[in-house]
């Protein structure tokens, strides 16, 4: 069981059974965040870059030793984390 | 504006969470190319300028060379000018020292963190490297470039993270088919791309090493 959490201003948690399925939430979720920032050009185009760069990292990690943390810290949509339960 | 960004935010957040559910268990849960350069094409030349280096650093493109006869400066390393560019998928784009670059037509490709107004497609790029030198390419899907759209305004955004299709350092004498994954906008879909590929080379100064351009229609 994995555990997908952000922290900060806008928490968000969801229990996930593998941790291809929390990382791809993660990537889902924030996708349609840049995404949508990007298309209401709230960020500049190397802003929306960096994000992307990230999510691209979340979606080909690999899933952490037995009680290990992965985090991310995605530009502009927060610090989450992947917690194997 | 902050009160929009939070808005967007959560919007972001919890309406993705119900598509999403199904996931999870919710709750508790150069110049080219024209081989040959029997095509002629005039737009092929690059700078007079940049073939004087080409020698010294045996990583320039020939077909520069060959037609800097012509006394054509219109080479450009420009990601968006069209100049030079080789027709993909027919035409390879040379370099004087026996590179050749060939790119592949765009395939269809499903891949995380495309936007909603994409498409992703895996653009095949092939190395052949009949040169004495090393290439790296360890970094070349962060200097290649992929523009689409009118006056190749829109960047075509490359995924730049493994897994890779090929080696890491491709030595001389060798080929190999590396791939460059993009997010192509769905409105550029069946209009010219510019595909500008970059690799390096140990200790030669990159800015001497002219970029394999590529005009592609991604489909």
């Amino acid at each position: 069981m994995y555990y997908l959490t952000r922290t900060g201003e806008l928490p968000y948690e969801q229990f996930c059974h593998s941790y291809d399925d929390a990382k791809f939430t993660l990537v889902q979720l924030a996708t349609i965040g840049v995404e949508d920032r990007a298309s209401a050009d709230e960020f500049s185009d190397a802003e929306v870059r960096d994000a992307r760069e990230m999510i691209t990292n979340v979606a080909t990690s690999t899933a952490p030793a037995e009680h290990g943390v992965r985090h991310f810290e995605i530009p502009y949509f927060g610090s989450w984390t992947i917690k194997r339960l | 504006m902050k009160l929009s960004r939070r808005k967007t935010v959560i919007g972001a957040i919890l309406a993705p969470s119900l598509i999403i559910a199904t996931a999870c268990t919710s709750a508790v849960e150069a110049t080219a190319s024209y081989a040959g350069g029997k095509s002629g094409s005039s737009s092929a030349n690059k700078s007079s300028s940049s073939q004087s280096s080409a020698s010294s650093s045996s990583n320039k493109n020939s077909t520069s060379s060959d037609q800097g006869s012509s006394g054509s400066t219109s080479g450009s390393t420009d990601p968006q000018d069209p100049t030079g560019a080789a027709k993909a998928p027919s035409e390879p784009f040379k370099y004087k020292n026996g590179v050749t670059i060939t790119v592949g037509d765009a395939v269809p490709a499903t891949i995380d963190g495309t936007f909603s107004s994409e498409v992703g497609r895996n653009i095949p790029v092939v190395i052949d490297n009949a040169s004495s030198s090393v290439l790296n390419m360890t970094s070349y899907r962060t200097q290649s470039t992929v523009y689409c759209g009118p006056a190749f305004g829109d960047s075509a955004f490359i995924f730049p993270s493994p897994p890779d299709t090929g080696p890491a350092t491709l030595p001389g004498g060798q080929k190999q088919t590396y791939t460059l994954p993009v997010g192509v906008k769905k409105t550029d879909l069946g209009s010219p791309c510019l595909v500008t590929v970059l690799f390096s080379v140990d200790n030669v100064n990159q800015s001497s090493i002219d970029p394999a351009k590529f005009l592609l229609t991604v489909k």
